[in-house]
């Protein structure tokens, strides 16, 4: 378990090197500069010069590779070119917004599926209609979904705001804020845990020990609730973690719609202003947490399932 | 009937590729503006009306069928190339080979997508080439496990070892006995990774990212009626369900051929 | 006396209705500045939200982009132009406290005229031979040589006025003299101003508390609005939104004129737009009306050059090459262009300019019209940026120069445009150093005609000015002869 458990760190680590320094290779070939997104259009030459130098932008790129990997490796990510701020207080103030909507995405997604593919197993009728209606949230793009949920609840009836987030310190405020745009990604993610749900439990209905409960006469909802629906949801807890990588992604569309200050906003600005420092802190700290949501699956999936042997 | 969703993608994908064929005849110009007409409800003239510029909408949908063809074959191809051909090799080599290939998939996996996007946005100019390689690339490790799976459980059947014992190389061997014998897990991944490449365009075009204007895209279309929504609901509607419809399509095509393959069931 | 009284409390009421104070405007911009400051960054956005709003200098634009007093009473200029006299407003205190002197202006652009200080525009003050505070309130300015556009320079952006020995803290923390105190940046998210007791026009401001928020999509900006999270949309309004808005009894939209040139850019350092015939091929083959009435619904005026009609000294050109496919046809022929060897060019649009996407589009489809094959290719800003602005590496392109009074980037052969005019540069000398005023206009149209006569580039349209807003916000200011949403006597009705 132990030695397992160091091998899946260690890997995660180098997957974290190899993804950032793909990037910063990356960067290298881009064209623009970030001297000229700073200063503007009408600059003057002297002025230009003066902060490529600031910058150490003049250095070659082995030098600036050598930099930022022990810089990195100090776990300090350097300040952003576009907003002379640490990249480390940037992202602080951007994360717990995304990581908020992430999850309220995901607890509501959940929060949909379960009841529902409990609903759909329990009548049929409703699986049918329940599974087309899940298939076709799945197939609507998550910002359409959004401006639809925008017009009729912030504008049509002004419900919830239509954008923006105050923060956190008033929790009421930021829960209402992060309402729609949560609902969006929850909806839209809804379908693959109804179906990975409405999927295992029935597998789990057909087991031995279920057929035993029928036989002695419990009742039908109380054998879906008691017996089938805990081994059911082993699956369902490894998805979700995939999905939180997912969602981190596709919560930037969610993000644009209800014009929310996220990490999305924050990557694109930062490509616009060729901010490297401020880019490759947002990979890196984007990256860590798709590993880390991967590892905690992995490990989460071996402490549930008995039969995963860690060799 | 056996598999209504086989049947209703297939349908539904049949449907969606007659309207990128129709676009080679149907003759109005999809990026001609008639500014007397904005926003126009359905007529003789705009069969489904049209935008808030004044273009045809139904030229518009027919070109945009065409150019998702487009989108969600470049973002496959690249995805299915790169991924199957490295999960074949990772597969059947082992060893270090897959150590480096399954180190290098993590890498790409850890790296969000529109990130990516973004990347290649920058570098090659936002379009629809770019955007679709950047899609297609964040494909690569999906294709590269079911590859990798596949040819590591296929390396020690009795078949494959028959053809090394012959004297067959490794690469006759990935390519004529391998590849062939996973092509059914491969399509239904290539048909729901088709899909998720027409919501990763539509959302790529939200964010100014994919295909470019004038050219329609189904996403871009979508984005562009938006602010008009409250005054006529036709430039998002249109769009919106045949995109919604074709996606749906892939993606009940991919579940039906799963459920045809799976021998389990 | 009674009566008296009652008009007295009439009027007061009346004006008390017409004007009440307080409240909180809310104003959607797209774009977040790098930084605060103007004279570190040329970012349009800085300015239009801090222009006058708190940063002021010793002049000041008003809303019909006259030059108007503000941190000077009055001033005067020597017969020879050479000594220019500020005196300044008495009793005037900067946002921290600290009293506005002499010494803040001499400190102010000791800095601006040194290259060395990174200050974005060293050569506005170049000519500044000394500054001297002859007393506090008395500021003497010594000119090498009369520059016509010395007071216009002092009314611009650039020349905002900070407390003395204050520098890096202003990029981020601006500390003015204006009717609003800056409160806080939030990155990403806006920037928050707020009434500044202190100020030294009576009365005002009205509002409490303005809340300028960075909201670069124009459909969540529209939503917001409808939705009441903002009240305002400082700019870009698309048209087509516009027409929208309009029609809707809650909202109400605002338009004038800009100091943006939409600008269709030639490269003519390279063929194929060094010959002249090409280039005057393009003017003809383009309708600029229809282009004005199509894409953009009618907002916008044609131009002929490199001026906008809200600025002084405007020629209007818009006419010089009237529309005619025929003699631009004609041209290309004499060129060695024809349908055996059609021209064919690429041409580059930056991403993140709706308007000129669009227009850039149509000319695109209007030059196919006489055979013209423009390639489209769309690059990202900061691409656009490098390769277009400063390496000149382009045939043609389009953007708007936003930046008022610029016609002097023609003076400079290295421009992206490379358009190398011997007699432009003199021109353009001659009427930096007239000292009157009217000589110098007429100097200034003949630049105009300059430009059009040798086609540089095509002037399209002057860009219009639309903004969005309730129906209860009153007061803001119609046109934008320099980027400023000016908030200063901006009230909410009720």
């Amino acid at each position: 378990m132990r030695s397992f458990l160091l091998r899946r760190v260690l890997l995660a680590l180098a997957t974290l090197w190899l993804a950032s320094s793909l990037v910063f290779l990356f960067l290298l070939f881009l064209p623009g500069d970030p001297v000229q997104a700073i200063l503007g259009l009408e600059a003057s030459p002297a002025a230009r010069q003066a902060l490529e130098r600031a910058l150490g932008l003049d250095k070659p790129p082995w030098e600036r590779y050598a930099d930022w990997l022990t810089r990195t490796l100090r776990l300090d990510l350097g300040e952003s070119i576009r907003y002379g701020k640490p990249v480390g207080e940037l992202l602080e103030e951007r994360l717990p917004l995304t990581l908020g909507l992430v999850l309220l995405g995901l607890g509501g997604a959940l929060f949909l599926a379960l009841p529902l593919a409990l609903l759909a197993l329990r009548f049929p009728f409703w699986d049918l209609a329940l599974t087309g209606l899940m298939a076709l949230l799945q197939s609507v793009p998550t910002f359409f979904l959004g401006v639809v949920l925008l017009y009729a609840l912030a504008v049509h009836l002004p419900l919830f705001p239509a954008s923006g987030f105050p923060g956190f310190s008033n929790p009421w405020e930021a829960l209402r804020h992060l309402f729609l745009p949560a609902l969006t990604l929850a909806l839209s993610r809804a379908a693959i845990l109804f179906r990975m749900a409405r999927g295992s439990l029935l597998e789990v209905m057909g087991q031995d020990y279920i057929r035993t409960a029928r036989a002695k006469g419990v009742p039908e909802t109380w054998v879906l609730f008691k017996h089938a629906l805990k081994p059911a949801s082993l699956p369902l807890v490894t998805v979700l973690g995939l999905e939180g990588g997912f969602l981190l992604t596709g919560a930037v569309v969610v993000e644009v719609v209800f014009a929310l200050p996220g990490m999305g906003s924050l990557a694109l600005t930062a490509l616009e202003a060729r901010d490297y420092p401020l880019l490759q802190g947002l990979v890196l700290v984007m990256a860590a947490l798709i590993v880390l949501f991967n590892l905690l699956v992995d490990l989460l999936y071996g402490l549930l399932d008995p039969r995963v042997a860690y060799a | 009937m056996r598999s209504p969703s086989l049947f209703i993608g297939s349908l539904l994908v049949g449907l969606f590729l007659l309207m990128a064929l129709a676009s080679y005849l149907y003759p109005v110009d999809p990026n001609a503006p008639d500014f007397l007409h904005r926003l126009a409800p359905p007529s003789p003239s705009h069969p489904l009306g049209t935008d808030p510029l004044g273009r045809d909408l139904l030229a518009r949908l027919l070109h945009g069928a065409r150019n998702a063809l487009v989108v969600g074959g470049i973002a496959v191809s690249v995805g299915f190339a790169l991924g199957v051909v490295s999960g074949l090799l990772a597969g059947y080599l082992g060893r270090y080979w897959d150590g480096i290939l399954s180190l290098l998939m993590e890498a790409l996996y850890a790296l969000p997508g529109l990130l990516l996007a973004l990347l290649f946005a920058a570098l090659m100019g936002p379009g629809m080439v770019s955007s679709m390689l950047a899609v297609g690339l964040s494909m690569v490790p999906a294709f590269f496990r079911v590859a990798r799976a596949g040819a590591m459980s296929l390396k020690t059947t009795p078949f494959v070892e028959a053809a090394l014992a012959l004297g067959a190389g490794p690469g006759r061997v990935v390519f004529r006995h391998l590849l062939p014998n996973l092509l059914g897990p491969l399509l239904v991944q290539a048909s729901l990774a088709f899909a998720a490449a027409l919501l990763a365009e539509a959302a790529l075009s939200y964010l100014g990212l994919g295909v470019q204007p004038p050219n329609p895209s189904l996403g871009r279309m979508l984005r562009e009626a938006q602010g008009f929504l409250p005054l006529s609901p036709y430039p998002a509607l249109v769009p919106g369900v045949a995109l919604s419809l074709t996606v749906l399509g892939f993606n009940l095509l991919g579940d039906g051929l799963r459920d045809r393959l799976d021998p389990r069931r | 006396m009674r009566k008296r009284l009652q008009l007295f409390l009439l009027v007061s009421l009346g004006l008390a209705l017409a004007q009440p104070s307080g409240g909180e405007l809310r104003v959607a911009i797209l774009a977040e500045p790098p930084v605060l400051d103007p004279t570190a960054s040329t970012s349009q956005e800085i300015p239009r939200m801090l222009y006058d709003n708190v940063l002021q200098g010793l002049v000041k634009f008003n809303e019909k982009g006259e030059i108007v007093p503000a941190l000077a009473e009055r001033w005067q200029g020597s017969p020879s132009s050479l000594t220019w006299t500020f005196h300044l407003r008495r009793g005037v205190r900067f946002h921290n406290g600290a009293p506005f002197t002499a010494e803040d202006v001499v400190f102010k652009f000791n800095r601006a005229r040194d290259p060395k200080s990174g200050h974005t525009h060293p050569e506005y003050y170049q000519d500044i031979q000394s500054v001297e505070a002859k007393d506090p309130y008395t500021v003497v300015f010594r000119l090498r040589q009369p520059n016509q556009d010395f007071l216009f320079n002092l009314a611009r952006p650039d020349s905002v006025i900070g407390p003395k020995g204050r520098m890096e803290e202003q990029r981020t923390q601006p500390i003015g003299t204006g009717p609003f105190r800056f409160v806080a940046w939030e990155r990403g998210v806006g920037v928050r101003l707020e009434r500044f007791e202190g100020y030294y026009e009576p009365g005002l401001p009205y509002l409490d508390r303005v809340f300028f928020r960075f909201m670069p999509d124009p459909n969540a900006q529209l939503a917001a609005l409808r939705a009441g999270d903002i009240q305002v949309i400082g700019l870009g309004v698309s048209p087509e939104a516009a027409l929208v808005l309009q029609r809707d009894p809650n909202f109400k939209v605002v338009t004038g004129f800009t100091t943006t040139e939409i600008t269709v850019g030639m490269n003519n350092g390279r063929p194929p737009f060094n010959d002249l015939r090409v280039r005057r091929a393009i003017q003809h083959a383009v309708d600029k009306k229809a282009l004005v009435e199509g894409v953009m619904l009618g907002y916008g005026t044609p131009i002929g050059s490199h001026r906008s009609p809200g600025e002084s000294c405007y020629e209007d050109l818009s006419g010089y090459y009237p529309y005619d496919p025929a003699k631009a046809r004609a041209l290309l022929q004499e060129a060695g262009y024809g349908p055996n060897n059609p021209l064919r060019f690429t041409f580059t649009l930056a991403a993140p300019y709706p308007y000129e996407r669009r227009l850039g589009e149509a000319i695109a489809a209007q030059l196919s019209q006489i055979g013209i094959q423009a390639r489209l290719e769309v690059v990202e800003w900061a691409t656009w940026l490098s390769r277009v602005f400063r390496g000149a590496d382009y045939q043609m392109t389009i953007i708007g120069h936003s930046e008022p009074h610029d016609i002097g980037i023609y003076a400079n052969p290295n421009y992206y445009f490379r358009y190398d005019s011997l007699r432009f540069r003199e021109l353009y000398t001659r009427y930096l150093r007239t000292p009157d005023p009217k000589r110098a206009c007429e100097i200034m149209k003949e630049m105009q005609r300059l430009l059009a006569q040798d086609a540089v580039n095509l002037w399209v349209m002057n860009a219009p000015y639309i903004a969005a807003m309730r129906k209860e916000v009153v007061g803001w200011w119609q046109n934008q002869p320099t980027p400023s949403l000016n908030v200063t006597r901006v009230y909410l009705s009720r």
